[in-house]
């Protein structure tokens, strides 16, 4: 058992928090939560950067000019887009990359992959539906054959980064009851309208509603030929799985830098005569904080290693999910208590950690559907 | 993608790479940790697996549910039987008679141990795992001769002598004193807490040997055995059924090449033992796992209110909990070891170890018997408690747990401090760590 890095990852997290320590303040993310049309321009330059450094194709084959990477390297730059607050715009277009890679033809991932990896275009995926979070084969939004190829309609919600994506993956039903991911690129899909939603890291998210998308033969993402409906399912939600866990490691980074600066707040922050790190209560909120991350970061590299190395492990992906959503929530429910006043006015900058957070605790999957997961193996 | 194009990412070009040289990765480069125990690793727990279904005989279990930890005569098979296959010196280098094995392999020694509910771990690993490596690393050529291989051999074992009525977590209050007459201490006080001392052979004592001003560098460790004169033991009886001691030391006189190491070097050595017996408290997965595996097995079989158990979402949730939490300490476990087997003190992470898992430990109790309604408080004298009484016991047991080897709540100061870089509290806070 070796449970340390080697060379090349402990190089690759230094150059990713090196590259955004310096291209992305805490001030380009406040601009983002604040102002939606500056931040959307903020998010396009440090996308050009992260293009130029090449992290979105980290995971992807040479034949899309990706760096045919490991999942491994990509969750290790994700933790450092949680530390430093990354729009979503680029987890989006990588969870849209990372469904494609999964269920695409080698000419469809010439035509929606590639463009994707080499940061041409971006993308999002959309599965939720009003009543389905996690549980795909409930999906109810139905795909028809069409004299275009297919035509697409329902209801699709908390979709991120739905409005200025190039391309959206859509889960929808056939005909004949199976499941189905069809690519939607927006500059063919008529018939889409968008309800911007209100979320808690004021990232942009829509639902959105699809009437009667036309859409051509070559959207329909068919997997594998030999797959049927119970294998398409269950690559579907591996494929999720590889999403969610990179959404963790994004959850860890964010726990971890909150953790880091309330540490040192409290330490130099004095009352009584003292830094407020010398009590007692204070400490042991410290200590359990720490637990939570330490016991999360194992979890979640843990699942990582077992994601990129063996494509399925639904078990892991869920502890990891769930220790993860737990270090988030605590980290930043303590930051706030021992930061004061000064962890809740929107001059100080926890905040933007909280929300963020949430957020993620929200995009990763209920609680409650990973624990049945874990129950499901646990009592099996 | 040519090689050459791997070489930015390859050794000591950080500055490359940070200059913004695109990731890069070499196919052969998958990534390097390893999650799994080696094959040499399964092995070794296999064989410890067989060693105890072999030797766990129902007269063992017996003696040890009719007297508690004993020296009866199972007991004493076990032990020599455990002394002859060497794992009484597990950790030991060669040249002690060990066997030189590294920390993952101990882990998995006291897991397998502690899920068979096999008896009398406790107290032989504090002795054979805690003290023996204070001995090995500090002791005189005199200590090590007189000890080491009686310990080995399982002649010896060892009760801790450190809390006093008024010096418990602070033990550095301690006030029981050894005073040099000629070639021999002679040794005045009292200790409390003193759970072995009834089947022990040696207490291993904390004494004040300088003068009482210096409160850590005044204090030394010195073996005395319980059968000298002026040593007399006392039963403690504790709701859990565990007897503990209050031990009276007047006018005992030891030879004086029984004080362990330097004189004053006390403090040290309890810290370093201390940090062992934390991981070995904390890295008793075993049991917890055990419990959680009754527990499962129970709910999947168990009828109530119209549904078996494990059908009820109420009690999935809480086991679907239960499990993650012990994969979290079990991750943690052996982060720990493997930072121990490299050549680290990893303190923050076996305290926050310690901590979780024993608080871990009260919560399968707890959550356990409220699955279990009002046939989850039969104890475990009923031979009809489900789960044989374990849950019920543990509820009463795990206050040790949490406080045993530091209190919780200190050991979250030391997580916070040596964790995080917190500033030390109003008080110097000194509880036995080791690096002070």
């Amino acid at each position: 058992m070796d449970l340390s890095w080697s060379t090349q990852e402990r190089e690759l997290e230094a150059a990713a928090a090196t590259l955004l320590a310096r291209e992305w303040s805490v001030a380009d993310a406040r601009i983002v939560y604040q102002d939606t049309s500056d931040g959307q321009a903020a998010a396009r330059r440090l996308r050009a950067k992260i293009t130029e450094a090449g992290w979105l194709g980290i995971a992807f084959g040479e034949d899309v000019a990706g760096a045919g990477g490991t999942l491994f390297d990509l969750g290790i730059v994700f933790r450092q887009f949680g530390r430093y607050l990354v729009p979503t715009s680029i987890s989006s277009t990588i969870a849209a990359a990372l469904l494609i890679d999964a269920f695409a033809s080698p000419d469809q991932r010439a035509e929606y992959l590639g463009p994707l990896v080499r940061g041409e275009s971006s993308g999002t995926v959309a599965l939720t539906e009003p009543g389905l979070d996690s549980a795909y084969e409930l999906t109810a939004t139905s795909a028809k054959h069409a004299a275009s190829g297919y035509e697409i309609s329902g209801d699709k919600t908390f979709v991120p980064d739905a409005e200025t994506a190039d391309l959206t993956v859509v889960s929808a039903r056939l005909e004949r009851g199976a499941l189905a991911l069809f690519a939607v690129p927006k500059r063919e899909a008529g018939g889409i309208t968008y309800e911007p939603n209100s979320i808690m890291d004021r990232a942009p998210s829509a639902d959105i509603n699809l009437s009667g998308v036309q859409l051509s033969g070559s959207c329909l993402l068919r997997g594998h030929e030999d797959w049927d409906a119970r294998v398409y399912l269950q690559k579907l939600n591996d494929a999720m799985d590889r999403v969610t866990i990179l959404r963790c490691l994004e959850m860890l980074g964010g726990a971890e830098r909150a953790l880091e600066f309330t540490a040192r707040h409290v330490s130099e922050r004095e009352q009584f005569g003292r830094p407020i790190g010398t009590f007692q209560a204070v400490q042991m909120h410290i200590a359990d904080m720490y637990t939570a991350v330490y016991s999360a970061r194992l979890a979640c590299f843990k699942a990582l290693t077992k994601v990129s190395t063996e494509g399925s492990a639904s078990m892991q992906v869920s502890i990891a999910k769930s220790l993860a959503s737990y270090a988030a929530d605590l980290v930043t429910v303590y930051s706030h208590e021992l930061h004061g006043g000064m962890g809740i006015v929107t001059e100080g900058s926890l905040f933007l950690w909280s929300r963020r957070a949430k957020a993620l605790e929200g995009r990763t999957g209920r609680a409650e559907y990973h624990l049945d997961r874990v129950a499901d193996a646990a009592l099996a | 993608m040519r090689r050459e194009d791997c070489c930015p990412m390859v050794g000591g070009t950080l500055s490359a790479v940070a200059r913004g040289v695109r990731y890069a990765r070499c196919r052969e480069l998958e990534c390097t940790v390893d999650w799994d125990y080696t094959p040499e690793d399964q092995q070794w727990r296999a064989e410890v697996r067989k060693f105890l279904d072999e030797n766990l005989t129902e007269a063992l279990q017996r003696e040890n549910v009719e007297i508690g930890f004993s020296t009866g005569p199972e007991t004493k098979k076990l032990i020599r039987k455990l002394a002859d296959m060497g794992w009484n010196a597990l950790t030991w280098p060669a040249e002690y008679g060990g066997k030189n094995v590294g920390a993952v392999k101990r882990l998995i020694f006291v897991e397998e141990w502690t899920y068979a509910q096999a008896p009398a771990i406790t107290y032989v690993e504090i002795t054979n795992a805690a003290i023996a490596p204070v001995i090995i690393k500090y002791g005189t050529p005199e200590n090590k001769a007189d000890w080491l291989e009686p310990v080995r051999r399982g002649d010896v074992i060892f009760a801790l002598g450190y809390s006093e009525p008024q010096a418990g977590t602070d033990l550095a209050g301690l006030t029981t004193r050894a005073v040099l007459d000629g070639e021999e201490w002679v040794i005045n006080g009292q200790k409390i807490w003193n759970s072995a001392a009834h089947v022990a052979t040696h207490e291993w004592l904390a004494v004040r040997t300088g003068p009482s001003g210096d409160r850590h560098g005044g204090i030394s460790v010195i073996a005395v055995p319980i059968d000298a004169p002026g040593v007399e033991v006392h039963e403690i009886k504790t709701w859990h059924g565990h007897r503990t001691n209050q031990t009276f030391f007047t006018d005992v006189r030891v030879p004086r090449r029984n004080l362990i190491g330097e004189p004053g070097g006390g403090w040290q050595y309890l810290a370093y033992a201390l940090d062992f017996e934390r991981i070995t408290l904390g890295g008793s997965l075993g049991h917890v796992r055990r419990m959680l595996d009754d527990l499962k097995a129970h709910v999947k079989v168990t009828r109530l209110d119209g549904s078996f158990l494990a059908d009820q979402a109420a009690v999935r949730r809480s086991i679907a909990e239960l499990e993650v939490r012990l994969e979290a300490a079990k991750l943690m476990a052996l982060d720990v070891a493997v930072r121990i087997d490299k050549g680290e003190t990893p303190t923050p992470q076996g305290t926050a170890l310690k901590v979780y898992s024993s608080e871990l430990r009260s919560d399968i109790a707890r959550y356990g018997m409220s699955i279990l309604g009002i046939a989850g408080v039969r104890d475990q004298y009923d031979e009809l408690a489900p789960l044989g009484g374990i849950l019920e016991h543990e509820y009463r047991a795990n206050p040790v747990a949490r406080f045993g080897g530091g209190t919780n709540d200190v050991m979250r100061e030391i997580v916070a401090q040596r964790g995080l870089g917190l500033p030390r509290g109003i008080r110097r806070l000194k509880v036995a760590t080791e690096g002070e």
